[in-house]
């Protein structure tokens, strides 16, 4: 979506980044919890984030991206 | 443009009467927060920011940027460029809420925690949150052809407007300095009559505020689009 606009090589990192704040976060504190040994019980709430996340935006990608094609 | 082409027939009001009460009441919740609310104990006259800073916080997030998004949804299946504008108007007028947030923020914390900023969860998700609509104002700018804006520009705010929850999630299972919420939780909200009243008026006065400001920028969207228009039909 960002290629075919001006600006492009601004806009994608501006567009992506506070989107991978989620997937860094809830990655970044589920596998410092389970690289320490800790039960996978301490890391789920993250985990669910993650799956959550994941199901979501695979949806609503799914969905929105054929509006962002040109006919 | 030449002198050949006819005068827009859209009337410029002079006066905004929904903007001069939205100021009004705005000025009135200051006189009630300043002078006739209690002072909180721990933190003194600087908790006063709350009436700002929270209600602010509330009417981008769930007034603002919920209109944005619902507006982008009924955009793509509806095609009408109406909502298109009001997604346009409500990302602006959101954006200049979040910019209050993030300003009366760092000056609260410089009082209590005494530091302007901290990478704290919650502070670094609503810069983020900043940052990506910020980004939607760009995209909007970087895309020339109308539909074409529109249609990128809603699929934007759409994801955004998901995005959101995660980031309080997230925000809320981090440990925070920034305190928990205090009147929007499952259990009664921990806070004095009197301090609530001046809350909730704070609140209406400022979504009259936003209310007021959304329909100004509405406005000049549609005057933007009809000169468009009109410069289309000249080149033509």
């Amino acid at each position: 979506m960002a290629v075919n606009t001006r600006m492009a090589e601004l806009l994608l990192p501006m567009l992506s980044l506070p989107f991978f704040v989620p997937i860094v976060m809830g990655a970044a504190q589920s596998s410092a919890r389970l690289m320490a040994g800790r039960p996978i019980a301490e890391a789920w709430p993250w985990l669910r984030i993650l799956v959550a996340f994941d199901i979501v935006f695979v949806t609503a990608c799914t969905l929105a991206f054929p509006y962002t094609l040109d006919e | 443009m030449t002198s050949a082409s006819a005068p827009l027939s859209v009337a410029r009001p002079r006066r905004d009467p929904l903007l001069g009460v939205a100021i009004l009441a705005v000025a009135l919740v200051y006189v009630r927060a300043l002078a006739f609310t209690p002072i909180e104990a721990r933190q003194g006259a600087a908790q006063k920011i709350l009436y700002i800073h929270a209600t602010s916080a509330f009417i981008a997030l769930y007034v603002a940027f919920a209109l944005m998004a619902v507006a982008s949804i009924l955009y793509l299946w509806l095609k009408d460029e109406k909502l298109d504008r009001v997604a346009e108007s409500a990302a602006e007028v959101g954006l200049a809420f979040t910019t209050v947030v993030l300003l009366t923020g760092p000056l609260w914390g410089k009082t209590i925690w005494g530091a302007w900023w901290t990478w704290d969860a919650r502070l670094t998700s609503t810069l983020f949150l900043w940052f990506l609509i910020v980004a939607y104002s760009l995209l909007r700018g970087a895309v020339e052809e109308r539909g074409r804006r529109a249609r990128y520009s809603a699929v934007l705010g759409i994801l955004a407007a998901l995005l959101v929850p995660f980031i309080h999630l997230s925000v809320y299972l981090f440990r925070t300095l920034h305190p928990m919420p205090i009147l929007l939780k499952p259990s009664a909200p921990s806070m004095p009559a009197e301090m609530q009243v001046t809350f909730f008026s704070a609140f209406f006065a400022f979504l009259l505020l936003f209310a007021a400001l959304l329909r100004a920028r509405y406005r000049i969207a549609t005057l933007r689009d009809l000169v468009a228009n009109r410069e289309q039909e000249h080149a033509a």
